[in-house]
């Protein structure tokens, strides 16, 4: 028996350096080329002619621009005061993607033909003024027309089927459709990828039982999904800019928007401002790395429990 | 970094239990300290911050376990080179069966007592560091020290005592 404590702590010590622990791995080795790799693929996401500013620094650029065009010429502020997309001040088009949220493609002019208007997607139409006849039918039918339409520069809104967009979609951010019945599939499918800069789907789902028509658009729901968190975060962060309030989906944070103006999705609806807007109703959320987003006139309890069910 | 591999993997392990929870908390933590180097005050002592980083790491992981896996110790087969057999070979035999006795009277104790003998005298960490990886103040360490070797002493004396 040790004599006192300072001799067990002695024999402590002289056992710990007899312990045989698990043999250390390279960890320094590990970690340096997990760096390398998450590195260069930030470098690719970012693309290599943009310089790598800190997220503050983005932020602040991006309040710079949002500000400083409007107020420095009067044409464009009126402009811009049309492509107001989600209540007051939340995104104003051009030089505010990071600040648009999930489900809204970047803003039109106003500059698209009737053919393209015709053509372009719900979700196009949604952010653009460019509107849309959702074509009745299953996406997925073999009947289900494409097609493909430039709304804006730098925003295209393809229509696909859904299995195409399973395809496109991959194993890692699967098409999540809500689980129940009628909601299996969608009436129609979009890629607004280039809408976000990263992959993103808007899943259009048109009235039926329990989902009212979203105006006169005869459509009750948009569901888009998007791995481009950058909008939605910032939505997020930006309270002051968006009228929200906060919700629950699954026991995670999610943001509701009520009673929102979005461009209309209707043909043939003149958007004069935001008289010629439906209103919505917007869920966002967070579900298995892509971010969410519902639009619909449902109420928020029947929205948060449909987005739960999404899967 | 490499310098303290060793022993940021050896302090995973004491507080997850687990060589590969270990292994993937160290490097967690080698990562984000990276990360967080413009953090770092300059002229502060970096093994106690690179600790820190690494024990949070491993709490959180056995936190997200959901289970709690005993630490479970051993002692590495007697290094003959340590005790030659030509040199005092009953020595040998005597301190490799009071480390033995050590080891199970230190396997007894709580779990709480067996990390914190672990962190401090196994591991060699200071107050302050096994402070960071058992996740409580330093004043806790020290009280938690003084208990957990008072216990060890009293199962050291129940043993030879039976």
């Amino acid at each position: 028996m040790p004599d006192s404590g300072r001799d067990l702590e002695r024999e402590l010590r002289d056992l710990g350096s007899r312990i045989e622990y698990p043999r250390t791995p390279d960890l320094a080795g590990s970690a340096r080329r997990r760096i390398e790799a998450e590195d260069e693929a930030r470098t690719r996401r970012r693309g290599p002619w943009l310089p790598a500013l800190s997220p503050g620094w983005a932020v602040a650029a991006m309040f710079v621009i949002v500000l400083s065009v409007p107020i420095l010429s009067p044409t464009v502020r009126d402009e811009l005061s049309n492509l107001l997309v989600v209540g007051k001040g939340f995104s104003t088009g051009a030089g505010d993607r990071a600040a648009r949220p999930a489900g809204e493609a970047e803003t039109g002019t106003s500059k698209a033909t009737p053919e393209q208007a015709r053509q372009a997607g719900p979700q196009a139409a949604a952010a653009g003024e460019a509107a849309a006849v959702p074509e009745s039918g299953n996406s997925d039918q073999p009947g289900a027309s494409s097609g493909h339409a430039k709304v804006t520069s730098g925003c295209d809104a393809e229509k696909i089927p859904l299995h195409q967009a399973r395809i496109r979609a991959g194993a890692k951010h699967p098409v999540l459709l809500p689980a129940r019945s009628g909601y299996d599939q969608p009436d129609e499918v979009f890629d607004v990828t280039t809408c976000y800069g990263a992959p993103a789907l808007g899943l259009v789902y048109h009235v039926r039982a329990n989902l009212p028509a979203i105006g006169e658009t005869g459509i009750g729901m948009v569901l888009t999904e998007t791995s481009s968190n950058a909008e939605t975060t910032d939505l997020a962060n930006v309270p002051g800019h968006v009228e929200h309030e906060h919700a629950t989906v699954g026991g995670k944070r999610a943001y509701w928007l009520p009673n929102a103006r979005l461009e209309p999705f209707a043909p043939g609806q003149a958007t004069t401002g935001n008289r010629g807007r439906p209103r919505i109703n917007a869920l966002l959320w967070q579900r298995g790395g892509l971010w969410l987003r519902l639009d619909s006139r449902l109420t928020k309890v029947e929205a948060t429990r449909l987005a739960e069910s999404v899967r | 970094m490499r310098g303290h591999e060793t022993l940021a993997f050896r302090a995973a392990f004491v507080i997850t239990g687990d060589a590969l929870e270990a292994e993937d908390a160290a490097q967690e933590a080698f990562v984000k300290a990276y990360r967080s180097l413009k953090r770092f005050r300059t002229g502060a002592p970096f093994r106690p911050w690179l600790m820190t980083i690494v024990a949070n790491e491993a709490r959180n992981r056995r936190k997200a376990a959901g289970r709690r896996k005993n630490l479970e110790l051993r002692v590495a087969e007697e290094a003959a080179a340590a005790y030659p057999a030509s040199r005092e070979p009953e020595a040998s035999v005597v301190a490799a069966e009071r480390r033995a006795e050590l080891l199970r009277a230190l396997e007894a104790l709580r779990e709480e007592d067996r990390r914190t003998i672990a962190c401090r005298y196994l591991l060699g960490l200071s107050e302050a560091e096994t402070a960071a990886a058992l996740g409580c103040a330093k004043g806790t360490v020290k009280s938690r020290t003084s208990r957990a070797l008072g216990r060890l002493r009293e199962r050291m004396t129940d043993d030879d005592a039976g």
